[in-house]
């Protein structure tokens, strides 16, 4: 048999000719085939006339008064060809809610043949990291689930698109919905309820208050009567603690930024333009803390805390550890799924978190998260049908069923239904309080999101930390974190 | 040149395109693709981002120096992050040097089951950075840490380490000392470059062993040590994937480096123009660290010939 040499020139032009046809290839791709939505907006005038009857020097006379309202209105505009949405979220530790999501979408796409929906999951991070680079990349999806600690960053960049006119075209009811100012800016409507959390709760350990004889908490709890409390039901041999009285988060969203709100202060402005630490009040909270965790040394301090969780305690309340916890309804899933520990000796009750003095405003911690529309979204309105039909009350209730789901519904008729909503028992707890928690989300107040509120409240928990560890006062830390965070609200 | 090559040259044509001239370069045309794709435009492009605010949607807007100014002027993070990472970087070089090269003088004797240690002080330099920073957080856990259980053995109450302001960097740079399996390979090759002539006249001219060390080992292996604090110094300001698993730059900013800090901006924040501007003045820091020790190297590496 003849064997052919190869030779260079053979070789290169061989290699030449693979590389032109795999360019050639690459370019030669036929293109998707874009599809342009128009939506039309238009100002309509409605005329109505409106009979008041007034009685004027004893005689009644009606006035009939002519009232032109001016709207706009836009027009659902004309059936596409097929499309697919991607909607994107990060998974909150429940993989039941995927499943939910999945359900959820194949009953609205069997409703709308028309609409695919792709449902993309990511880590927490990841999920951030994805959305922005998507979106400047020009391919972000359609659809995404919202944190406010991103909102008014990315609102600020116009990367969310207004839903004002769809909520009014299709005359969504706000009312019916726990919603949150932060996600409301200007007026205008840019999200659509799906979630959220808050509601600040006492969850206490019936069988340790019982064996320590000290009456339960009860929602007209003064902060006095629970500092009492968690004194009494401190067990402590030396410096080994078998039981805190009560275990204080360290962070703000779940911790101490209630205590200063507690007190009647807050961490920042209405206008989110000065950091308001420094305020009496605000130090009033902090100094309740630090009482708690040095003083009278009922609650772990930060390195009590990170060392027992590194231990691998993830849950300090269910593990046994300490007597009451502040938790928000959070910990419901742990329930729901696991049911109650068996080797430990935990009853789990709920009460509204107490406020500083009898009659004092209550103020908690709250946060949703919304669905939104990429403002580059090549399908808006099949985007909007999507997330209209996830605040719907079908798939808020399908929700509400998953496995595990711990959380209070953001639409308040599910609130009040103990068949499919969050008041149906919890099986092997039906003793647990639902009622008291739906009630703490009377008193959600927000984060008071803003452009800058990663930075600026990564520099305050920075500054906090001291604290925590013990190190500064609260004066000092309260007067030291208002300055970083100014310093962070002040840049460019 | 060959001979056509020669005739053209001599008749003042200008030479015929030949393959052969080039081949070179499109053999390695690849690599260099890369290296200007993900290389030299991106670290250009950096340095102009770096005059620009931009937050990745939108184009960049041009502010000049405003980046810097606020870098050095109105960001004391930036401050505590440089001096965090400078912290580590004394402590964590030096002793890693030293720890290294004590093992290699170790491993370079004559011991039974040499290559098996050889083996198992390297392994732990391959293994996954984060599985063990976790491991390595466990072990420093200050209640139940297999560290803090052998110190209570002998009386002493172990710190709170990465939950201490004070400890959690040297509790870091405990941790670092694992990796030192590979400057422990590259100084046994060095050792063992040692020329024996030396010793044996060292040993004849009665130099104990301590002598020996000082004055034979240490110096035939100063370019070799040099290059090690060169590369650790580097590889110091680069400390990122312990302190983001495990301490996310706590308690209280005591492990916020200088990576971790332009991470959060970059990545997190996705402020691009302002972590641009701290990744140039690291490289500047970094670029200035390195020219002083070459030129302090003078005075103590001794390169034989």
């Amino acid at each position: 048999m003849l064997r052919r040499r190869l030779d260079r020139r053979t070789f290169l032009r061989s290699a030449a000719m693979l590389g032109g046809a795999t360019v050639l290839a690459a370019c030669g791709a036929t293109p998707t085939p874009q599809v342009v939505e128009k939506v039309i907006t238009q100002v309509v005038k409605e005329t109505s006339v409106v009979e008041v009857t007034k009685v004027v020097a004893g005689t009644p006379e009606v006035i009939k008064e002519t009232v032109v309202v001016e709207k706009q209105v836009t027009a659902a505009p004309a059936p596409q060809q097929p499309v697919t949405i991607r909607h994107g979220w990060w998974i909150p530790g429940d993989m039941e809610w995927a499943k939910v999501m999945d359900r959820v979408a194949k009953k609205f796409m069997e409703n709308n043949p028309d609409i695919k929906v792709q449902i993309e999951s990511s880590g927490w991070s990841d999920y951030w990291q994805r959305v922005q680079v998507q979106m400047a990349g020009g391919e972000g999806m359609d659809v995404m689930w919202m944190s406010g600690a991103y909102f008014a960053n990315l609102m600020g960049k116009k990367g969310i698109l207004e839903l004002t006119p769809y909520v009014q075209r299709d005359n969504f009811d706000y009312s019916l919905y726990i919603t949150q100012d932060d996600f409301f800016p200007d007026g205008k409507t840019w999200t659509m309820p799906y979630t959220g959390w808050g509601g600040q709760l006492i969850t206490y350990n019936m069988n340790a208050f019982d064996e320590a004889g000290v009456a339960y908490p009860t929602n007209e709890w003064t902060w006095d009567d629970w500092a009492a409390a968690a004194q009494t039901l401190t067990k402590r041999t030396g410096d080994k603690v078998s039981q805190w009285g009560m275990w204080i988060q360290t962070g703000a969203e779940y911790g101490w930024l209630h205590y200063m709100r507690a007190q009647g202060g807050n961490w920042i402005n209405s206008d989110h333009t000065k950091t308001t630490m420094d305020d009496p009040k605000c130090i009033a909270g902090i100094q309740w803390i630090l009482d708690f965790m040095f003083k009278s040394k009922v609650s772990p301090n930060k390195t009590e805390q990170g060392s027992i969780s590194q231990a691998g305690v993830t849950d300090p309340f269910y593990s046994g550890l300490t007597a009451m916890a502040s938790e928000q309804e959070l910990a419901l899933d742990k329930l729901k799924t696991e049911g109650l520990p068996k080797d430990k000796n935990v009853k789990p009750q709920v009460v509204l978190f107490p406020t500083p003095k009898k009659g004092d405003k209550r103020w908690y911690n709250g946060n949703t998260n919304p669905n939104t529309i990429w403002s580059g979204s090549k399908n808006k309105e099949a985007a909007w049908k999507w997330i209209l039909n996830l605040a719907g009350r079908d798939a808020m209730a399908a929700l509400m069923a998953t496995a595990g789901y711990p959380l209070t519904s953001v639409y308040k008729p599910l609130n009040e239904d103990d068949k499919i909503g969050f008041l149906k028992p919890v099986p092997g707890v039906e003793w647990l309080d639902l009622k008291t928690i739906v009630e703490a989300t009377k008193y959600w107040t927000g984060l008071d999101f803003h452009r800058k509120w990663m930075d600026w409240e990564s520099a305050l928990e920075a500054e906090m930390d001291y604290a925590w560890l013990g190190e500064r006062g609260a004066e000092e830390v309260c007067k030291r974190a208002t300055a970083a965070g100014d310093q962070v609200l002040q840049s460019a | 040149m060959t001979t056509t090559a020669a005739a053209t040259h001599v008749a003042g044509r200008r030479p015929r395109f030949r393959w052969q001239d080039y081949e070179g370069w499109l053999f390695i045309s690849p690599w260099l693709l890369g290296l200007l794709l993900f290389g030299i435009i991106p670290f250009f492009a950096s340095l102009y981002l770096s005059f620009t605010k931009y937050e990745l949607l939108g184009a960049p807007e041009w502010i000049g120096l405003h980046n810097y100014q606020r870098l050095f002027f109105q960001d004391p993070r930036f401050w505590i992050s440089l001096k965090v990472t400078l912290y580590y970087s004394v402590l964590a070089v030096p002793s890693g040097l030293v720890i290294a090269f004590v093992l290699a003088l170790f491993l370079n004797a004559d011991i039974v089951a040499r290559a098996f240690f050889r083996t198992m002080f390297y392994l732990p330099s391959v293994t996954a950075g984060v599985a063990t920073a976790f491991l390595w957080a466990y072990l420093l856990n200050p209640t139940n840490g297999l560290v803090n259980t052998l110190l209570s053995f002998v009386g002493i109450k172990g710190p709170g380490w990465i939950y201490s302001r004070q400890w959690a960097v040297p509790a870091l740079v405990l941790m670092s000392w694992w990796g030192v399996g590979g400057t422990v390979v590259i100084y046994l090759a060095g050792l063992q470059a040692v020329p024996q002539h030396l010793y044996e006249a060292a040993e004849i001219d009665g130099a104990s062993s301590w002598g020996r060390l000082l004055h034979v080992t240490i110096p035939m292996m100063s370019p070799t040590i040099f290059f090690t604090m060169v590369m650790g110094v580097i590889g110091s300001f680069q400390m990122f994937t312990t302190a983001y698993v495990v301490t996310n730059g706590g308690p209280a900013d005591a492990t916020l480096f200088y990576i971790l800090y332009l991470f959060r901006h970059a990545f997190q924040n996705f402020n691009m123009g302002y972590a641009s501007a701290l990744a140039w003045v690291l490289f500047v820091i970094v670029l200035g660290i390195t020219l002083g020790q070459l030129k302090l190297s003078g005075r103590w590496v001794y390169y034989e010939g």
